[in-house]
């Protein structure tokens, strides 16, 4: 592209190019070479999933080797698996009963650790120990409540109070509720830690203008904390939604996706075709399907990020 | 498979050990100056000095028993032995998967048995053993493996022949401890009602019906998917009543009548008599509940018993008794088997101190101690089984009923109970999902076909049955 010289340009005097010092040729260097992670983590990031993509295409048993390219043969059986529809269906279910539980619990529990009253820092330093608890770890704790008989904390609890002791996660009735109280258990705190940062951020002017207008506790929740927590909302859920579909390590903890199948959402059913039935490219391709529906997921949060913005 | 009452040859270091031996301690056993000396000299066990053996161990009454042992070996072969992996189960055989079937090379020498190994052997995973159990130059005169009971050695030979060929073929692993299944049940809580241990499913069911008083429930059984569910105790019932898993063909045959009756009378009788979340009853939850006094009977492992007599973790010392699985009046009972045994890594980085290792961890004075000191029940080697402190040992268990009924499955009753192919995981974990499927109430021929269809199709894709 030519570009025309103005009058004033044209009269400038020729300014040599101004020469970079050591140090600053140096900096820039040294610039460059830290960004080089910024460039070879994505690559790298890309080259896995690639590479594990291509694996769903073939039909690669870890016992028997790879048996050949198959295109999307993996896929074509996986759409034709009742247990993946078995399996799509509940962690959907999962997902959706976890978020509203722990959306809803956490908004009661930031609402109440946001009341300054005395020892409620006390409070908000043990709501972090579920947090710090790594999941698998959490699960194994809990299968310990949940054990079956007197042996077990929950049972032995209903047992002294002399009424019928239950299943829990050994029931097929229960089971799925039972994880979802585990889940909530593990992940309530964090989402309350969100929303109570946003809680401590309102605008306090607001809400005493609203208290002398004669607004009660209800409809200033519902009028001015609701709409100001809502992107804050959006943040917790974004997570938790994505974490909720890709459950795995407090079911495997617990139940290995049984009894039966009444626990056996996408990432368990993946990883039980991928390693003790050894079909690593179907399990695969099990994997690649949530990793679409994370996406999507993940991208109807972001359209509506993006309308609530507008 | 034959007990051999065998003449204490190799028991020199055995000075002065009687039956009250273990009475008195372990005090008698040689030190392990003296064991190490007395190895020196038959064979050369520096050959391989310098080399290193990684282990990959699954967290078991036998590794505990081993651990303390390994200095002994590197002081005896020069050989180095790192930090050995130790997992649970399940974390275990996972890892070890890994390792193999990516080639990863990251142990030499793991814990494997029959039904496990065959996958492994079949991938050629596992390294071949009688290279170097033939070999005098790389197994010592003193070794005899003719003393470990052949039916435990024939267990873990394979010739690679989908459905038949068990103990034909190579030696893919060595024994050293075996397990059979018996029902372990409440001798005084059986007397006080008047319950005889049962003979068939029927019996079996009403008597854990029986047994549900108080605060004691019936029967206790493993529940977990992929944990063992179907072959311990069901597994042994079912093959009790002529059932058949998988025909000549691999084809399953677990849904028929036989399968279906003994499904659902064995579903039935956990759901009327047995834990509420039965489908999340592990092994050792089940050992821990039957020794507390919460069960009538938990049918399982027989060596489950060692603590069940240990009355510093038992509540149930000496109040057991054992019996063999119920089975078809026409049909000699059966048990399934189990061995942990060591085995080799393909990829092992020196096979020779790999397998100076094996040699050397399965030979009589390593299984002794482990035995004796450690309670690695049942031992593998005739001279240790027949061991007088061994049998004192054992022989007090169960009022005296664990010996005759661990004698009886081992000489005539017990047998690996799988057909031999390399998709036992997939099979085995179908049928734990239809028995929990049944137990939680569909109907036991729909829940078995299911699994059926599902195992057939399984091996068909993998071309493993045709038509």
């Amino acid at each position: 592209m030519s570009t025309i010289a103005t009058p004033m340009e044209k009269d400038r005097p020729e300014v040599p190019p101004k020469k970079r010092s050591r140090m600053e040729q140096e900096d820039i260097r040294a610039g460059r070479l830290m960004m080089l992670p910024a460039l070879i983590i994505p690559i790298l990031l890309a080259g896995v999933f690639i590479f594990g993509f291509y694996l769903t295409l073939r039909n690669r048993r870890l016992n028997r080797g790879d048996l050949g390219f198959v295109g999307l043969d993996n896929y074509v059986k996986l759409l034709q698996d009742d247990r993946f529809w078995h399996s799509l269906s509940l962690t959907l279910k999962f997902t959706i009963t976890d978020i509203v539980i722990e959306l809803t619990l956490a908004t009661l529990l930031a609402l109440a650790l946001s009341v300054p009253l005395r020892g409620v820092k006390i409070y908000r330093a043990l709501l972090i120990i579920p947090l710090m608890t790594p999941p698998v770890v959490g699960a194994l704790v809990w299968k310990v409540l949940y054990r079956s008989g007197n042996g077990g904390f929950f049972n032995w609890i209903l047992w002294k109070l002399g009424l019928p002791m239950q299943g829990f996660i050994g029931d097929p009735v229960q089971a799925i509720a039972s994880l979802i109280v585990i889940d909530v258990w593990l992940f309530l705190p964090f989402v309350a830690i969100i929303l109570l940062s946003g809680l401590q951020t309102l605008p306090q002017e607001q809400m005493d203008a609203a208290r002398v207008d004669g607004a009660n506790e209800w409809r200033i929740f519902w009028q001015i904390k609701l709409p100001y927590l809502v992107p804050f909302y959006i943040v917790a859920l974004f997570f938790r939604a994505i974490d909720s579909l890709n459950v795995f390590d407090t079911i495997y903890g617990t139940t290995k996706g049984g009894p039966g199948d009444a626990t056996r959402v996408l990432a368990i059913n993946g990883y039980e075709n991928a390693f003790p039935f050894f079909n690593i490219s179907y399990g695969g391709a099990t994997f690649v399907m949530l990793w679409v529906l994370c996406t999507v997921a993940g991208s109807l949060l972001y359209l509506w990020v993006k309308k609530s913005q507008q | 498979m034959t007990l051999r009452k065998r003449n204490a040859t190799r028991r020199q270091f055995l000075m002065g050990a009687a039956g009250g031996a273990a009475m008195v301690g372990a005090s008698w056993l040689p030190t392990r100056t003296d064991r190490i000396r007395a190895m020196q000299d038959t064979f050369d066990w520096k050959a391989n000095s310098g080399s290193q053996v990684r282990l990959i161990l699954n967290k078991h009454p036998y590794t505990e028993s081993l651990l303390p042992l390994i200095p002994e070996f590197t002081e005896l072969t020069g050989i180095e032995v790192p930090e050995p992996l130790i997992l649970p189960e399940a974390e275990y055989f996972q890892k070890l998967l890994v390792d193999l079937s990516t080639g990863a090379g990251e142990f030499d020498v793991f814990m494997t048995g029959p039904q496990v190994h065959w996958a492994y052997d079949d991938a050629g995973w596992t390294e071949p053993l009688e290279p170097f159990l033939n070999d005098p130059n790389k197994t010592g005169p003193e070794y005899d493996a003719a003393d470990i009971f052949e039916g435990l050695m024939a267990a873990n030979r394979w010739n690679k022949t989908l459905g038949s060929g068990i103990g034909e073929g190579s030696q893919w692993a060595i024994p050293v401890m075996v397990e059979t299944y018996a029902q372990v049940y409440r001798a005084d809580v059986y007397e006080e009602l008047g319950l005889e241990p049962a003979t068939s499913i029927q019996a079996w069911r009403e008597n854990a019906a029986k047994a549900t008083t108080g605060d004691m429930k019936g029967i206790i059984v493993r529940g977990e998917k992929g944990g063992g569910m179907t072959g311990t105790g069901f597994i042994s019932t079912f093959l009790g009543y002529g059932g058949v898993v998988m025909d000549e063909n691999l084809v399953t045959q677990f849904n028929s009548d036989i399968g279906v009756m003994v499904a659902e009378e064995y579903c039935a009788a956990v759901k009327e008599s047995g834990p509420e979340g039965w489908a999340n009853v592990t092994w050792y939850e089940g050992q821990e509940s039957f020794s507390n006094g919460s069960y009538g009977q938990y049918f399982d492992c027989d060596f489950f018993t060692a603590l069940y007599e240990d009355p510093d973790k038992s509540a149930v010392a000496g109040k057991v008794g054992l019996a063999l699985a119920p089975h078809a009046e026409d049909h000699d009972p059966v048990s399934g088997l189990w061995t942990w045994a060591l085995a080799m890594s393909s990829q092992a980085q020196s096979k020779d101190a790999s397998w100076a290792f094996i040699q050397w961890a399965t030979m009589k004075d390593q299984m002794t101690v482990a035995t004796v000191e450690g309670r690695n029940y049942n031992p593998t080697r005739a001279s240790v089984f027949n061991d007088p402190a061994v049998q004192e040992t054992m022989g007090s268990w169960g009022s005296g009923t664990y010996l005759p009924t661990v004698l009886d499955n081992l000489d005539k009753y017990a047998k690996v109970a799988w057909p031999a192919q390399p998709e036992t995981t997939f099979l085995s974990t179908a049928w734990d999902q239809a028995l929990q499927e049944i137990w939680a109430g569909t109907d036991a021929k729909t829940a078995l076909d299911n699994a059926k269809n599902n195992v057939d199709a399984h091996m068909k894709d993998l071309g493993l049955i045709t038509g």
